[in-house]
């Protein structure tokens, strides 16, 4: 694994580029890598392949030497087949983007990037990644589909851009580089970083006092959906899954009871940012405990509930706070 | 570049280096082959992880001790070899401290150039196939270094290595025919210790030749029209004029004696010459000898190259040592006249003889002198009495001390070709005779596959040639008068009985004449061997000329460069769509792919798809073939017109391809 750097050096920085960038190699859900897309380049062990090449030829020609020349000429033609052979393993490669999933601000986040080429077609040794980030190494050989994992970190809380995705390959010889700089389209929701703190921002009705972790056993089934990635083990319902073929998710409904609010307007004194991240830190902890809790921001109102999808809306709530939210 | 190398790529690179160093090594001192082994093995203990990686003074010390042992060996570093003994090194040094891939790229870079080294020494078609089958095997292990998941495709690098090399063969055919060879760009080292072979400019009486006992090839020679007779075939070399009493050698340089170069005032000898009858054109191709002279038939006419000059003796010269194969165009006139009016002062040199030795050589020649009316039957004399004398042809001669020519021709009566020659003209200059010696192959052998005249070492030849006045120089051969059937059938026909052909070599392919079909391959291997020579080896600007000239009439040189862009970029276009086109027509976007799969599942049940039939058809149609399946296909059609018209996202490429695995297995496995 290597850390990758933009394949333009600088010039991937200046807006200009950004701009034309965006006109040869638009935002798309599904991109087929192309003449219009596909870059090439010799890499640095081309660039001393050519020139060993050159050597060779003076040697040829100052020692009359016809072999030495037809040794040249296989090399010199060896890199061209090679270019050649670098383009096609990318060309005809189908990308689209597949799930992003969900983080906390500052974390890796992991998006699906499906590949796919004709039957047939075999493309080795391709690096996908973004830019600055760990490289994942796949390839299509006797198959014609392949789901890749391609993580990066996410930004601020929010929707995050991880902007254009790099596919990459050198194969066969090393010689050149062929890659493609695609916008997917992606996009994954950050929440925001939870941040500890003592005590939890509940509404002093009294019954605060009685707040004590409780193992799940007041919520009920409320029936199973599709399994999301970043469902937790324990939820996964098993028998379903063996039913139906594919994973699914077990489903709560919240239990009534004692209501526990989680309240905005209890933080006094501190920025909304930390606001946020501590009620990210509570919707976590209530969410572990299985404890039913619902949430009060400004302008916004989640009753009290229990289970994933739950947990889920609140941190979306919480993620999206102040945010335009399309 | 921080990643480390693939094991798989090592030990490709390891393999191709071994490979590539060979030939190198079994050409070079003992001592390189121990460097390159050591590091070799420590290499391959550290690939199994039972040694590290040395510090820097283990290495320090070893380049130090190997640039001192390099100097010591070849005392300067003006000659090719000690550089190439220092690539070798490097190249095995390396070793040592490759851990990384750009370490091996490195490497294997150095590794192409070790195989261009073998090219200075070896261009013969064997040992040419060996060094592109290196550069296979250095091709692999660049293949190496990109693969990902090496261990399932172990043989992936060496297949792939060869597909790419055989694409690459037609352009570099074009780029090997086409690019203009240009003239050396600067002055190079050039090889220091080649042993000088073949013909030596001295010859002295009553030394045992080791010529005979070699069975290397010196030249072959391809005539236009039809071969001479064999006793015709007296390829002149030098002529030997200087005689001490016991050596033949070469005259020193005078300067009317100078050589007729092509393009400068022809001088006065050149006009004396009468040629008698047709000339005869052939091509020779020598190999490298170390030495000047080239082997024509006399009388040879001036050279048209310009690196060739005729002498006042009448043979060929070149202008630099033969260091490389060398061909060369002559054109001879087998019946002639030379010199008919040589000077005094010029029949003086070929009459000049020690002042005293040898006194029975000379007083028989006298004797023959006084009793015989014409110079010509002189030599008829003394042909007779070697003929009539029991004097013995053969390779096994006594080594003769003192009074060499009296001892020759009164004691041992032993010799071959080179004793004979040399009395003869001792006698013929004692009685009053201008001679001088000629040294060069006579005979060699005609390969009918590849229709040229082979001449071997072991076709070397000494004979006289004798001044008559109105005939100029005669060629007269004692050997033949002592031993016809070397002129006629050649040496091994002539040492028969004696056995001594060869008798150094145990083996040879050119002992077993017995064997129909073994001289057949015989021929057949020289006959390659030759064209590989012509047409690869030799390939030189005026042989791209010639071959192009075919094409394109009156090609120029200058031209040479725009066809081979034009050629270049077109081979490159031409490979381009071949290669890229099974793409753009399969061109497609993942759904037509998915759709593509779930079509070519049920194409092997035998409902395949109409080129003009809409997906949704098709589906319909499957359905009612295979209502058993209507509920599955109805699932995947509807799922695929939702997301591909619908654009419904939601419907995942992954579930498509989920629902085309559960059809495969429902059709493919009927049991279940």
């Amino acid at each position: 694994m290597k850390a990758n750097k933009h394949p333009f050096g600088r010039l991937g920085d200046s807006a200009r580029f950004r701009l034309w960038l965006n006109r040869r190699v638009p935002p798309q859900n599904e991109i087929t890598l192309k003449l219009r897309n596909i870059f090439i380049l010799p890499s640095r062990q081309g660039i001393f392949f050519s020139l060993l090449m050159i050597l060779i030829l003076i040697a040829g020609i100052n020692y009359q030497n016809s072999l030495a020349h037809g040794l040249a000429f296989l090399l010199m033609s060896l890199f061209m087949v090679s270019m050649l052979h670098t383009y096609r393993n990318l060309s005809g490669l189908v990308l689209s983007a597949g799930r992003a999933g969900r983080t906390f601000a500052g974390d890796e986040v992991d998006f699906t990037v499906t590949l796919s080429c004709a039957a047939g077609r075999d493309h080795e040794a391709l690096e996908v990644c973004w830019l600055d980030h760990l490289v994942t190494q796949a390839d299509l050989i006797d198959k014609s589909v392949s789901v890749l994992r391609v993580s990066t970190f996410a930004g601020n809380r929010g929707w995050f851009d991880p902007g254009r995705l790099t596919v990459e390959t050198r194969f066969p010889l090393g010689l050149f580089r062929a890659w493609a700089l695609l916008d997917l389209d992606f996009r994954a929701l950050v929440y925001p970083n939870p941040i500890a703190e003592e005590s939890p921002p509940i509404l002093d009705e009294g019954d605060s006092d009685d707040f004590q972790p409780v193992r799940g056993c007041s919520d009920d089934f409320a029936g199973v959906r599709d399994y999301l990635p970043g469902d937790v083990i324990r939820d996964i319902s098993w028998k379903a899954t063996a039913r139906l073929g594919e994973q699914m998710t077990k489903e709560y409904s919240a239990s009534s009871g004692a209501e526990i609010w989680l309240d905005w307007y209890q933080y006094e004194n501190i920025s909304d940012e930390l606001k946020l991240s501590h009620l990210t830190y509570w919707v976590e902890q209530f969410s572990k405990q299985r404890k039913p809790f619902g949430l009060r921001l400004p302008a916004r109102e989640i009753g009290p509930g229990l289970g994933e999808n739950h947990r889920r809306q609140m941190l979306r709530a919480l993620a999206l706070f102040g945010l335009d939210q399309t | 570049m921080i990643a480390l190398a693939p094991r798989n790529a090592l030990a490709w690179m390891l393999i191709a280096q071994l490979v590539v160093l060979l030939p190198q090594l079994l050409r070079f001192p003992w001592w390189i082959s121990a460097v390159c082994f050591f590091c070799g093995l420590w290499r391959v203990l550290i690939f199994q992880q039972r040694a590290a990686y040395p510090g820097w003074p283990i290495k320090g010390f070893l380049v130090l001790v190997s640039l001192v042992c390099l100097v010591v060996q070849w005392g300067s570093m003006l000659s090719l070899e000690p550089w190439v003994g220092l690539l070798l090194l490097m190249f095995s040094l390396k070793l040592l401290e490759m851990q990384r891939s750009g370490d091996v790229y490195q490497v294997i870079l150095l590794g192409y150039f070790v195989a261009l080294t073998h090219f200075l020494y070896d261009q013969s078609f064997s040992g040419s196939s060996y060094t592109f089958a290196c550069v296979t095997m250095l091709t692999a292990s660049l293949v190496g270094c990109q693969q990902v998941r090496a261990d399932l495709r172990p043989w992936l690098p060496l297949r792939k290595a060869i597909s790419l090399i055989l694409q690459a063969v037609p352009l570099m055919l074009v780029l090997f025919v086409l690019f203009p060879r240009l003239a050396p760009l600067w002055s190079i080292p050039q090889q220091h210790s080649m042993t000088v072979t073949g013909i030596s400019d001295r010859m002295t009486m009553g030394s045992i030749s080791e010529l005979t006992q070699s069975s290397e090839l010196a030249f072959r020679a391809t005539f236009q029209a039809s071969l001479p007779n064999s006793q015709f075939l007296y390829w002149r070399g030098l002529v030997l004029t200087e005689f001490d009493g016991k050596t033949w050698q070469r005259p020193p340089f005078q300067p009317k004696n100078r050589l007729s170069r092509p393009g400068r005032s022809q001088p006065d000898w050149l006009s004396e010459r009468q040629a008698l009858s047709e000339p005869i054109a052939y091509q020779i191709m020598m190999e490298p000898s170390q030495q000047q002279w080239l082997f024509t038939l006399p009388m040879v006419m001036p050279a048209v190259s310009s690196k060739i000059g005729l002498s006042r003796d009448q043979h060929l010269v070149s202008f630099e040592p033969i260091r490389s194969r060398f061909r060369f165009d002559a054109v001879s006139v087998l019946s002639f006249r030379t010199d008919t009016g040589l000077a005094d002062s010029q029949q003086e040199r070929y009459l000049t003889l020690p002042v005293d030795g040898n006194p029975l050589s000379r007083r028989f020649a006298a004797r023959l002198k006084a009793s015989r009316s014409s110079n010509q039957a002189v030599a008829q004399a003394v042909l007779d009495y070697f003929r009539e004398e029991q004097f013995y042809y053969t390779l096994r001669p006594d080594r003769l001390e003192g009074e060499v020519v009296d001892q020759f021709l009164f004691g041992s009566r032993r010799g071959f070709c080179g004793h004979f020659a040399g009395s003869f003209a001792f006698l013929m200059r004692a009685a009053g005779i201008p001679a001088r010696v000629v040294v060069g192959y006579q005979g060699g052998e005609y390969n009918p596959i590849g229709n040229y005249i082979e001449v071997r070492q072991f076709d070397a030849h000494a004979w006289s040639e004798i001044w008559l006045q109105g005939r100029g120089w005669v060629r007269i051969d004692p050997t033949a008068a002592v031993a016809p059937e070397r002129i006629e059938m050649g040496l091994q026909a002539a040492m028969q009985e004696e056995g001594s052909f060869l008798e150094n070599i145990p083996v040879s392919w050119l002992k077993m004449r017995g064997f129909a079909w073994l001289t057949e391959l015989r021929f057949q291997i020289s006959a390659w061997a030759h064209y590989w020579n012509s047409f690869v080896v030799g390939y030189d600007p005026v042989m791209q000329i010639n071959l192009l000239s075919r094409i394109w009439e009156d090609i120029q040189p200058q031209d040479l460069a725009h066809i081979t862009i034009v050629a270049f970029i077109g081979i490159i276009v031409l490979l381009a769509i071949i290669m890229l086109r099974s793409t753009n027509s399969r061109r497609s976007s993942q759904m037509s792919i998915l759709f593509n799969r779930f079509a070519a599942l049920f194409a092997q049940l035998g409902y395949a798809r109409a080129i003009d039939e809409a997906p949704l058809d098709y589906c319909k149609r499957l359905m009612s073939q295979r209502p058993e399946l209507a509920e599955a296909i109805q699932d995947f059609s509807s799922s695929y017109m939702t997301r591909c018209y619908g654009n419904d996202m939601s419907i995942s490429v992954d579930a498509l391809d989920r629902k085309i695995n559960g059809l495969k297995m429902r059709l493919l496995s009927p049991m279940l």
